[in-house]
Formats: C-alpha cells, structure tokens, sequence
C-alpha cells in the first residue's frame, strides 16, 4: 500500500495531472460553446423554413405524438413496436408537460454526448497521457536502478503502479464527467437529470430489435455511459501499460499506442469486410453505440462480444507486462 | 500544504472505491439491458406468429358481418399506412373522400400496412397467409412498397452503390414479383395499384440517386408487364412539381395534401371506381 500511495503521489507532482486537467476544461469548453452556437443555429433555421416569430416545437411534438398514438392502434405492428412506441409517446410527452423543448441542450445531455464522443478518441488519450510513461519513465529518468535495487519483489513494485493507474483513470473518468457537467451548466443553464432517455435497442440480423426498450432518467443513463467509458479506459491503460513496459523509451511508447488507436479507427472502416478487424481492441471501443441501438461497423458483434474482446485484451496484456517485467534484463 | 498531501490521498482512495462500487453496477447494468434484449430476439419468432394469428381472426372480424361491401386492401409501408398525414386518412381516407357519401359507403377500407416494411417483409407478410381472407374478398389493392429497400442505401459508399442498389434491386425485383403472383392466385379478379416511388429529397439530391430512382421505378414497372389488370402510379412526377406541399413536417412522408393527389391519381386511373 506505501508503494501504491508512492506512485501515485509520483503522479500527483509530475505535471500530468494538471495537463489533463487543463485539456479537459479546453475541450469541454470549447465542445459546451459549439453546441450552444448550432443550437442556436438550427432554432434560427428553423424558425425561418416555419417562417414564425418564436419556432414551435409544441405543435410538431403533438403532431408526432397523434402520429404514433395512431400508429399504435393498428393491429398490424408487432407488441415489441407497440412497447417501444408507447414510451417515445411517454417520452415526448415528459418534454411537453415540462414545457422543454427536446431539443434543447442541458448538461445532463452534453455530458453524456461527451462521454459518447470521447470513448473513441479523448479519453483513452488522457488516459496514455498517464500511462505511457508509468514504467518506460522509469528507465528514461533512469530512476529504474533505485527502484529496483529496493527490497520489494519486483511484481510488488509493477502491481503498485498498476493499482496506481487504475485510481487515476477512475478519478480521471470522474473528473471528466464532472467538469463536463458543470462547465456546460454555464452555457446552457440547466442540469436536465430527470429528462427521460429510451436505451435498450439492440441490432439482430439486419433489423432493429426494439422488444427491450426501456426509459431511464438522464441520470441513470449517464451513469451508464461514463462505466462504459470508464472500462475502455481501463482496458486502453492496461494495454498501454505493457507497451510501457516493453518499449524503454516513452515517445515510443506513446508512438505505438497512438497508432493502434488512430489506425485502428481506420481500419475499421476500411476493413469492415474482413473478419480478424472484429477482435482488434479499437474496434469493439464503441460501447456506447450498444446502447443506442446505432449500426455496428462489422456485423455480428454485440455487446457482449466486444466486452469479452476487450477483457482479453486488457488481461493478456497485464499478464504479459508481468511476466516480461519479471524477466527483464535491466541495464542501466 | 503538507496537511493537504496527506489529506489528499485518502480522500482518493475513498472517492476511487466509491467510483469503482458506481461503475461496475452501471456496467452491469448495461449488461443486464443489452444483455436480456438478445436473448429476447430470439423469442421474438414465437411472438410474432401469435400476432399474425390475432390479426388473422380480427380481420374475419372486420369482412364477416358487412357482406356486400367493396373491399379496399392496402398493404405496403408507411405510405400505405398513411404516415404523415395531419387528418389521419391515409390514402383509404382521402379515396373515399373523393366519392360522394353513398358511393363511400360501399366501400370498405382494410389497411394492413406496416410502417418501415421492406419488400421481402411485405412479401414475408403475405406467404404468412394471415391475410388470405382480406385479400380473397378484395376488389382493389393497393400496393405501396419499395421505399425503404432504397432509402437503406443512403450512406452507403460511393463507389459500391452501383453494386448495393443491383443486390438491392433485383432482391426486390423477386420478391414484388412474387407478393403480386401470390396476390393474383389467391384472387384472380382484384385490380392491383402499384405506387411509385418518389424523391423526397429533393433538389439536394444527387443526380446518381435519381438515376437510381428512375431505375428502381422503372425495373419494377417491368415486372408489371407480366400481370393484367394492374397499375403502375408514377408518383415520382407528381411530388416533383410541388414537393413543399406534399411533403409532410418529416420531410420524407406525404402530406395530407401528397396523400389527397396520390388518392386523385388513383381513382383517375381506375375507371371503375
């Protein structure tokens, strides 16, 4: 435990901590005022096509909502459409009752757009930004030599770095769920937490499966996006810490991670038609797509397949690192 | 400053365990969302059949106690099923609202249209053979089908939409062929109305998607050939003069002004109506 609280106040006094911080209130910020411009934008847009003073939103709810009662009466959709339907209803209903115009942006929403976006990209990005350097540092600095030559067995000293990592993406993953909610709090000025959210779409075969919908609150759903995003960043930092591990320098370390992540992006869409792309870790990051019940990129993977994926990823690297470290031949 | 360090790392501690009591039921839970719903796909074959059966029995309900009624037989997609229209009269609707009173009232209206249908699920639909009595006793039927083949392909790759629109194509090519030849056997004096597809886009689309269009209406017109007394109704002009009025909110389905013209241009070409 003394090991663990050593790295991870390491951590604390390098500037690293402060870096991401800055990023993520740059980022959120800049995220928070685009979407308070398009917004607006599209409000002005749309006031113009209606050509009325103020756009209403009401009307168009209502008329929707007519639409799918209507629909819903028709003995010819299925009971999981009727379901489904009956809470777009409930849901529409919430914003007109509220007198919230559902597409008005709120914290809540933007917090969780944040997340869904960041997934991919950001936040396994914060997350290299501390990882990268966990071990390979060590030899950089050459601080390795004091490490070591200390009497603690040598997977004591890796597993505390690993546990360090492990409460810093956490309180990273914390952090940016709350930076981001209070950051665009100010622009649009309203949490928005109990707006209810439809999940639970999941794709089969080419057809949308809608027999598991169900509403959540804002709250629940965001909770659910920031596990996700919290679990790719621990698989993404403890893929990253085996590279760290294996490569002496950080640059290069910094270097491969990146790659797999950018590339594998690519790959993804370049590649969709060839099988071995679904067991890449970078294509099976976008959990949160699970969720919304949006098109997967290869076909036939599902939520539990990109889980699993993602585990042995994150396990075998682990291992790999331990073993390596183990064995090492350290010259300094 | 001191005091602070030391304050600061058990605070993160706890707030770390916190954190990770927090996610780990949030992914659970995820888990238990998408996880149940696949699970629940796959039972969703025994559902639907018992729908299919109930529908079955309303629709014996609906042509058992009027008799001498005129049977108006809609199947197809959204527009079939009226999708847009601010009255809720769907094409049914507004047909009947051309007659006079005692002329509509021979008439029947049965609308088994389900909104988002492709044409292998049309097709699908009426192999089921929970319609055959609704199509035994119809005089008309209207058939709007294609549109959502088609508008699946947007999005898709340039250079592969030649490809995907010929799959997507001649898949339905087979199966309209094959709804209209079921159609026909089961009731050899019914006049069938095939609607068009028209381009809800638009100026904004691209002049490839419009050949598409063209060719999509224009292969599916050949099929027609093979069969009589049926109609090809070419909506693609008709939206393309006032597309503003025909188009509902959605931007995409009729209005109930698109649904009063294609009504118009239905009972202009069948002259027996």
């Amino acid at each position: 435990m003394p090991l663990v609280k050593n790295e991870v106040m390491k951590m604390l006094v390098s500037r690293k901590p402060y870096l991401i911080l800055v990023l993520l209130v740059v980022f959120i910020g800049l995220f928070a005022y685009g979407e308070q411009y398009s917004y607006e934008r599209s409000i002005e847009r749309l006031e113009n096509i209606s050509e009325a003073i103020s756009f209403n939103w009401e009307n168009l709810a209502r008329q929707q909502i007519k639409d799918m009662e209507r629909r819903m009466t028709s003995q010819y959709i299925s009971e999981e459409g009727k379901v489904s339907l009956a809470l777009e209803i409930e849901q529409l209903k919430y914003f007109i009752e509220n007198d919230i115009n559902p597409i008005t942006p709120s914290a809540a929403k933007f917090a969780g757009r944040f997340a869904e976006q960041g997934i991919l990209l950001l936040l396994p990005l914060l997350v290299i930004i501390l990882a990268a350097d966990i071990v390979s540092g060590e030899f950089s600095t050459r601080s390795i030599k004091v490490l070591l030559t200390r009497a603690v067995p040598r997977w004591k000293i890796l597993l505390s770095k690993l546990i360090a990592l492990f409460i810093m993406i956490t309180l990273v993953i914390l952090l940016s769920s709350v930076i981001a909610i209070f950051i665009s709090v100010f622009f649009f000025g309203r949490f928005g937490f109990d707006e209810p959210v439809i999940t639970g779409f999941s794709m089969f075969s080419g057809g949308l499966n809608v027999s598991n919908v169900i509403e959540v609150s804002q709250l629940e759903y965001l909770l659910l996006l920031y596990s996700l995003a919290w679990f790719v960043c621990l698989v993404i930092g403890g893929i990253t810490f085996m590279i760290s591990v294996l490569v002496r320098s950080t640059s290069a370390s910094i270097g491969i991670i990146m790659t797999a992540l950018i590339g594998g992006q690519f790959l993804q869409f370049l590649l969709s038609d060839w099988e071995l792309v679904k067991y890449f870790f970078v294509t099976n990051m976008n959990l949160p797509n699970y969720l919304s019940g949006d098109f997967q990129v290869v076909e036939g993977m599902s939520f539990g397949f990109s889980v699993s994926v993602l585990s042995v990823w994150a396990l075998l690297s682990v291992f790999i690192s331990f073993v390596v470290f183990q064995k090492k031949d350290v010259l300094v | 400053m001191n005091g602070l360090k030391k304050m600061a790392w058990p605070f993160m501690l706890i707030t770390t365990l916190v954190m990770t009591i927090l996610f780990i039921s949030g992914f659970a839970r995820v888990i238990s969302i998408t996880g149940s719903s696949e699970i629940a796909g796959t039972s969703t074959n025994g559902q639907g059949v018992e729908i299919s059966s109930q529908v079955d029995k309303e629709v014996e309900g609906v042509s058992g106690n009027e008799d001498a009624k005129n049977v108006i037989l809609i199947i197809g997609d959204s527009i079939g099923a009226g999708v847009g229209d601010e009255r809720n009269l769907g094409i049914g609707g507004r047909l009947l609202s051309l007659m006079t009173f005692e002329e509509a009232d021979t008439y029947e209206v049965v609308n088994m249209s389900v909104p988002g249908a492709t044409t292998s699920e049309m097709k699908a639909n009426l192999l089921s053979g929970n319609f055959d009595k609704a199509i035994k006793e119809a005089k008309y039927v209207f058939v709007s089908i294609g549109g959502n083949n088609l508008n699946r392909m947007r999005g898709t790759e340039v250079s592969l939409k030649v490809i995907e629109l010929e799959e997507r194509l001649s898949e339905h090519i087979n199966d309209l062929e094959d709804s209209l030849t079921y159609l026909r056997e089961a009731n050899e004096e019914v006049e069938i109305v095939v609607l068009g597809l028209y381009n809800p886009y638009g100026d904004s689309s691209e002049t490839e998607d419009v050949r598409f269009l063209h060719e999509w209406n224009y292969q599916t017109r050949l099929v027609l050939l093979e069969f009589d007394q049926i109609h090809f109704i070419a909506l693609y002009d008709v939206f393309k003069v006032n597309l503003n009025l025909f188009l509902s909110i959605d931007d995409f389905h009729p209005s109930g002004e698109g649904y009063q013209k294609i009504a118009e241009y239905i009972k202009e070409v069948l002259v027996s109506l």
